[in-house]
């Protein structure tokens, strides 16, 4: 662990700052070199090397008789993330959090055209990407009482096509329309909802009067947003949009979401999924 | 905009036990934590027409109003209570600045309704809905943010035996 306090105490002082200023224009210059035009004594220059070498901001190297100063700006950048990111980062999340908030709130809740949904799990955000993408996962949470578990074939690169498989039943659901829209792994997911065919429809118990009304809405997306949220908790949010005012596939995901996701985040805190 | 926030989830556990959760103290101060004032208790008999307390443990903060009541109880089925007050001691404990926390009491009392329903094979659904606010409502903003966490991390003390860290 670095030592902040030295870090900061080193960069409090303007002399200082000004001789890491030098040898960031110019690495490995040498105690003369370094002394000529600070308006500073040579002693003075020496006090101060030795203040910035103890907090790790200079390092030296010998070459024969003469010691040269080389700038290390990992301290610095340790600040950078520690007190600078860190709280834009902050920032930009409570900021994204209320813009969250005012066009969607509340949670949960169906609004015309949106279904927001946010859930908090106990994994890294590689299991929970593993938990929304490997059809092992997905077949053992995401499960239609008749159809069966849900599996999606697809190499999850943005641009690709997906299918939904149902292993129990064999149906499977095929569109050139289903595409992955965004793949940032660990951190966001996004695809163009599947395709209400006839086939899908009688597996789920659906007629086709209804089913082909579902058809006859725009395609809707979802999207996956996965956040640290303190050690080793991840947020999940879950955004599902792109319908049309009133639509009834909008009642129907959102009656479904909170069971899905709270399958999946007991999938992935006690090793099963909730019993279906 | 509307003026209700509303929240489901599916718990593997039984009513009775998701009810003791949200009214037993010693569940709810290991779930049910803010970041600044620790976790919460609830002191209350839960009978229709009482009242309850907001209590802050760990900080010495007790928030007690008569106007925090019982709406509906009906155990382990669906119980229903006002909001708390919003005192100055509880937004000093939570860190809200006291204009905002002015802001805040100007506002209509909320309630909030949590429905219990059996689904079978061991799962219980929990449906929050928190409304009774005012357009535009912050209370609602604040809330809205976090019951999620509050409701995920009462989710994994039941299935797991621990809350979320």
């Amino acid at each position: 662990m670095r030592d902040m306090d030295a870090v900061f105490k080193a960069l409090s002082d303007p002399g200082r700052r000004r001789l890491l200023d030098r040898l960031n224009q110019r690495n490995g210059l040498s105690l003369s070199e370094l002394s000529a035009g600070m308006g500073m004594t040579r002693q003075a220059v020496t006090k101060h090397l030795d203040v910035l070498e103890a907090a790790g901001l200079v390092t030296t190297l010998r070459r024969g008789r003469e010691k040269l100063h080389y700038l290390d700006a990992a301290p610095i950048t340790d600040i950078a993330d520690r007190w600078i990111h860190h709280y834009d980062r902050a920032r930009a999340e409570a900021l994204s959090d209320l813009k969250t908030a005012l066009e969607a709130t509340p949670m949960g809740h169906t609004d015309e055209h949106t279904f927001v949904y946010t859930t908090y799990i106990h994994a890294t955000p590689e299991r929970v990407w593993q938990g929304l993408t490997e059809p092992s996962f997905t077949a053992a949470y995401w499960r239609h009482p008749k159809a069966g578990g849900v599996r999606f074939a697809t190499d999850w690169q943005k641009g690709s096509t997906y299918d939904v498989t149902y292993e129990e039943s064999g149906l499977v659901i095929s569109h050139p329309e289903q595409v992955v829209l965004e793949s940032d792994p660990y951190r966001r997911l996004a695809y163009t909802w599947h395709t209400f065919s006839p086939e899908w429809a009688t597996h789920h118990g659906i007629d086709e009067e209804q089913a082909a009304a579902w058809r006859a809405e725009p395609r809707s997306k979802v999207a996956f947003d996965l956040e640290e949220a303190g050690p080793g908790v991840v947020k999940l949010t879950v955004v599902h949009d792109g319908f049309a005012p009133g639509s009834p596939v909008l009642d129907g995901v959102s009656n479904g979401w909170p069971a899905v996701l709270a399958s999946l985040k007991t999938l992935l805190e006690t090793g099963s999924a909730l019993p279906s | 905009m509307s003026v209700a926030f509303s929240y489901t989830t599916y718990i593997g556990a039984t009513p009775e036990r998701v009810w003791r959760a949200l009214t037993d103290r010693a569940d709810t101060r290991r779930f049910w934590r803010h970041r600044t004032a620790g976790g919460k208790t609830f002191p209350s008999d839960w009978k229709k027409g009482s009242t309850w307390a907001l209590v802050h443990e760990d900080v010495g903060v007790a928030v007690r109003d008569p106007a925090q009541v019982v709406l509906e109880s009906d155990p382990p089925h669906r119980l229903s209570y006002t909001w708390h007050s919003f005192t100055p001691e509880w937004a000093a404990a939570v860190g809200l600045a006291p204009d905002a926390a002015a802001l805040w009491r100007a506002e209509p009392r909320s309630k909030v309704a949590f429905d219990i329903e059996d689904v079978g094979h061991g799962v219980v659904k929990l449906t929050v809905v928190h409304d009774g606010f005012g357009p535009d409502s912050v209370v609602l903003e604040s809330i809205s943010l976090g019951w999620p966490s509050v409701l995920s991390s009462l989710k994994t003390l039941l299935e797991t035996g621990s809350p979320l860290p």
